[in-house]
C-alpha cells in the first residue's frame, strides 16, 4: 500500500450544510493484470467443471439414434477441458510468479504468519463472524481474511493441477508426445507420487472429482463474502474486480 | 520413440556401445539375443517334446507358426529384423524349467491355455515347456506328486521359473490354503519355492495382488505374490485370466535376452501393459463422438457404440487385450459387447468392476458409512455445496439483523466532522 491515490469527492447522505464533508478515497486494490488473470481463471474453472462432468458421466449424447453424426462432442469436451486446465495451470504459475518477485501486485510476505498478519487475520475473521458488529480492521488494507481463503484455493487448485496432470499423462503411451518424450516424462515425474498418495489411477480420479465440488463450492462462498463485503461495509468492495478500486469513506475535512 | 527397444532390452543390450541409428540397434540387439540363443540351445532338451513335431502333429502349418512369430515379434516391441530369432526362441522353450504352483485361485490361467476349441501356438508351446510340476495338469498326485515338486525344485535349482497362480492367504497362518498331503501353507511353498527360481512369474489376477480373494472384506487376508517374495526377479502378468500371449511372450523374452523385461511401477510387463485398452479400442471413435450404448441392446449396443456409460474401464485399463486379443485373435470382451472390468488392474473387483461410469457407481467400502465410494464423490460435492449455501443463507440474515439493530442502537451518533480517521469501528451503522 505504498501509493496511496486521494480523490476528493461530494460527500453523499451525510445532511446537507456546513462544514462535515465526507471524503472517499479510491484506494487501487487490483492492477489490470491481477484482474485480467482473475477472470480468466473464473471463466476457466466454469469451463473445466461443466466439460469435468461431461468427461466423467457423459449426460447428453448429441444424437442418440444417428449412426454417424460426426459429432465428437466428447473429444472437444475433452479438448476444452485441457486447454481451459492448461490456461489455469499456466496462470497459476504466474500468479505464484508475481506473488514473490512482484511487489506492484502481490506480496508473498503477506502471507507469513507473523504476529502482525495473524492478529489481522483474527480481526477479519471475527468481523465476519459477528456479522460485522466487532471492526477493528482497516477495510481500506488488504483484507487478511481473503489472503487466507486464496491461499486455500491455491492449495486446492494445485491438487487439482497434479491430479488432473496425472490423469492426463496416463494416456500417453511409452512416453510418446507430440512435443517430444520430455514432456510426459517431466508430467510423470512431477506427478506419479499422487498414485501412491491417493491410491492409484482410480484414487486420482476420484480425487479430482471431489476437488472439482470443492473449487465449485469456494468459488460460491467466495462471490457471498465479496457481496457481504460491499454491503456491511459500504465501500464498494465487488467492483474491485471489474475497476481495481475500491471507494473507503473517510470523515473529515483533510486528507493526509 | 527411443525408449521401446532400447531400455525393453537394455540387459540383453549389456556393454554395447550406444547404437546411433535404429538399425544399428537393431542389429546390436539382434547380435546379442543369437549369442544369448546358442547358450540357451547348448542346453539339454528338458520336456522331450520338440515344437516342430507337435506343429505337425496338429495339422498347423509352417505358415502358420510364422504368422504366429510375426504377431509375437511386433507383441513384443522387437523390429521385425528380429523374427527368426523370436521363432527360434519358441522352440527353444523346452529348455526351461517351470514349477507352476497354485494357491487361492479358480485354475483360469491354466484353463486359458489349455481350452481353446483347436490347439493353438501358446497351447503346444505350453506343452513343449518342460513343466517339471503342475497340480492341475499332472498325472500324479497326493505323495508322489509331493515328491515330485521336490525333486525339480533340487534339480533345478536356481534355474527354474517359478510360476505362481491364485492369492497368498496370510490370515491364520496362512492356514487358509494348505498344499497336499503335508499340510504345507502356501505361503511357504511360495516362500521355499521363490528361494530357488531364477525368475518368478505372477500369473493373473489373484497372483497380482490378492484378486477376487482379496475383494473387499478378504477374510482370509490375502495378498499378491508381490508382498510375499522379495529379493527375486518377480513379473506380474495381471488379468482374469492372463493372456496366454502375453505369458507365452514373456518367457520368450527370457529365453531371448535372460533376463526380465522392463516393468511398469506396478511390475507389469510394458511391452504388454504399456497402454490404455482404450487408446487401442475399436470402439474409440463412438467415444470421441459422444455416441454411447445407454441400454443393453439398444440401437447404440446393435451399431457398436462405446460402452463407456455402460461402465466400461478401458480408460483406467493397462492391458494389451485391444490389440492381442485372446484366443488366437479371435475376440475380447469390448468385441462382444460388454464393457472392460479392468481386470489387470489392482483392486479391480472392488473399485472397477461395474457396469456404469465411475461417478454413478455405489460400490460399498467399509469406514464410508455404507456409501459407494464413486458415487459419494457427487453426493459429497453436492452436499457441500448446500452446506455452502446454507451457511451463506444463514450468514447473510445474521448480518441484516445485526446491522438492523445497530442501526437502531446507534441512530442518533453522528461521526462526521471528527477529523479522526483512525475510528472505524461502528462504519457498521452508518447511513
Ligand atoms: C477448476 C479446475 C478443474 C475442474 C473443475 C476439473 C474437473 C474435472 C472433472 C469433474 C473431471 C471428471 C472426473 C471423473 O471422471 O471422475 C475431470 C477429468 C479430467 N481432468 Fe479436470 N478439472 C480441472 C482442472 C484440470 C486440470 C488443471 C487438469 C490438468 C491437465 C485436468 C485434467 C483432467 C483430465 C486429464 C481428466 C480426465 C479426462 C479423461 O480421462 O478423459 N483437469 N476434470
Ligand atoms: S468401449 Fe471402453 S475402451 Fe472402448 S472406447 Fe469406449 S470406453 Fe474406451
Amino acid at each position: 500500500m505504498s501509493k496511496k491515490e486521494l480523490e476528493l469527492r461530494p460527500g453523499e447522505g451525510s445532511g446537507a450544510g456546513e462544514a462535515p464533508v465526507v471524503q472517499v478515497i479510491r484506494v487501487p486494490r487490483m492492477t489490470a493484470t491481477w484482474r485480467a488473470i482473475h477472470w480468466i481463471q473464473a471463466l476457466a474453472v466454469v469451463v473445466c467443471f461443466a466439460t469435468g462432468l461431461y468427461i466423467a458421466n457423459p449426460f447428453y449424447s448429441p444424437n442418440p439414434t444417428a449412426i454417424d453424426a460426426n459429432t465428437y462432442f466428447m473429444a472437444w469436451n475433452r479438448a476444452i477441458h485441457f486447454y481451459g486446465a492448461l490456461i489455469l495451470d499456466v496462470s497459476m504459475f504466474l500468479i505464484a510468479y508475481l506473488y514473490v518477485f512482484s511487489t506492484k501486485h502481490k506480496d508473498i510476505t503477506d502471507l507469513r504468519p507473523s504476529p502482525e498478519n495473524l492478529t489481522q487475520f483474527k480481526e477479519a475473521l471475527l468481523n465476519f463472524v459477528t456479522f460485522n458488529r466487532r471492526k477493528r480492521l482497516d477495510t481500506s488494507k488488504r483484507d487478511p481474511f481473503l489472503a487466507v481463503l486464496f491461499l486455500l484455493f491455491h492449495v486446492i487448485m494445485l491438487t487439482q493441477l497434479l491430479t488432473g496432470f496425472q490423469l492426463y499423462v496416463a494416456a500417453f503411451s511409452a512416453n510418446i508426445s507430440t512435443v517430444g518424450s520430455w514432456w510426459p516424462r517431466l508430467l510423470h515425474f512431477v506427478t506419479d507420487w499422487t498414485l501412491t498418495v491417493f491410491g492409484g489411477n482410480v484414487g486420482v480420479r476420484e480425487t479430482h472429482l471431489v476437488t472439482a465440488w470443492i473449487i465449485i463450492a469456494w468459488a460460491v462462498f467466495h462471490i457471498y463474502y465479496e457481496i457481504w463485503r460491499s454491503i456491511m461495509w459500504k465501500e464498494g468492495d465487488i467492483v474491485i474486480s471489474f475497476g481495481g478500486y475500491k471507494y473507503v469513506k473517510r470523515a473529515g475535512t483533510k486528507h493526509d | 520413440m527411443e525408449y521401446d527397444r532400447r531400455s525393453l532390452f537394455a540387459r540383453a543390450l549389456g556393454q554395447t556401445k550406444q547404437p546411433r541409428t535404429s538399425e544399428d540397434e537393431a542389429l546390436a540387439l539382434q547380435r546379442a539375443c543369437e549369442a544369448r540363443l546358442r547358450e540357451v540351445e547348448a542346453m539339454e532338451p528338458l520336456s522331450g517334446l520338440e515344437l516342430a513335431p507337435l506343429l505337425a502333429e496338429h495339422k498347423l502349418s509352417r505358415r502358420a507358426f510364422l504368422a504366429w512369430t510375426s504377431a509375437m515379434t511386433a507383441a513384443l516391441m522387437l523390429p521385425p529384423l528380429l523374427r527368426p530369432q523370436v521363432a527360434k526362441a519358441a522352440e527353444l522353450l523346452n529348455r526351461v524349467p517351470v514349477i507352476w504352483i497354485e494357491g487361492q485361485d479358480c485354475a483360469g490361467n491354466s484353463e486359458a491355455f489349455i481350452r481353446s476349441s483347436g490347439p493353438t501356438v501358446e497351447e503346444l508351446l505350453f506343452q513343449t515347456i518342460s513343466l517339471e510340476f503342475h497340480e492341475t495338469l499332472m498325472a500324479a498326485a497326493g505323495i508322489q506328486a509331493e515328491q515330485r515338486k521336490q525333486q525339480a525344485a533340487q534339480m533345478y535349482k536356481g534355474s527354474y521359473v517359478l510360476v505362481i497362480e491364485g492369492g497368498i492367504p496370510l490370515g491364520e497362518n496362512g492356514g487358509y490354503c494348505t498344499i497336499g498331503a503335508s499340510g504345507q501353507t502356501f505361503v511357504d511353498e511360495v516362500r521355499e519355492l521363490s528361494g530357488g527360481a531364477a525368475l518368478v512369474l505372477a500369473a493373473g489376477a489373484c497372483a497380482f495382488y490378492g484378486g477376487i480373494p482379496a475383494s473387499n472384506p478378504n477374510p482370509t487376508d490375502a495378498v499378491g505374490v508381490s508382498s510375499v517374495v522379495s529379493g527375486k526377479p518377480l513379473i506380474n502378468i495381471p488379468a482374469c485370466p492372463m493372456n496366454p500371449v502375453n505369458f507365452v511372450g514373456t518367457l520368450i523374452h527370457y529365453i531371448l535376452t535372460g533376463a526380465a523385461p522392463a516393468l511398469d511401477s506396478l511390475g507389469r510387463p510394458i511391452w504388454a501393459f504399456g497402454n490404455l485398452i482404450h487408446n487401442n479400442c475399436e470402439r474409440r471413435a463412438h467415444f470421441d463422438a459422444g455416441e454411447y450404448v445407454e441400454h443393453w441392446g439398444d440401437v447404440g449396443a446393435q451399431n457398436n457404440f462405446c460402452l463407456y456409460k455402460m461402465g466400461c474401464k478401458g480408460p483406467f485399463t493397462y492391458n494389451n487385450c485391444s490389440i492381442v486379443r485372446y484366443n488366437e485373435g479371435t475376440n475380447w470382451p469390448i468385441g462382444v459387447g460388454h464393457g472392460c472390468i479392468g481386470c489387470s488392474q489392482p483392486q479391480f473387483w472392488d473399485t472397477l468392476a461395474y457396469e456404469r461410469p465411475m461417478t454413478n457407481a455405489s460400490i460399498h467400502a467399509p469406514g464410508l458409512a455404507g456409501w459407494g465410494v464413486e458415487s459419494s464423490a457427487d453426493k459429497f460435492g453436492l452436499g457441500l455445496l448446500a452446506v455452502v449455501g446454507v451457511g451463506i443463507v444463514a450468514h447473510a440474515i445474521a448480518s441484516a439483523a445485526a446491522g438492523h439493530r445497530e442501526r437502531q442502537t446507534e441512530q442518533p451518533k453522528a461521526e462526521v466532522g471528527t477529523g479522526s480517521t483512525e475510528d472505524h469501528q461502528s462504519t457498521g451503522g452508518e447511513e
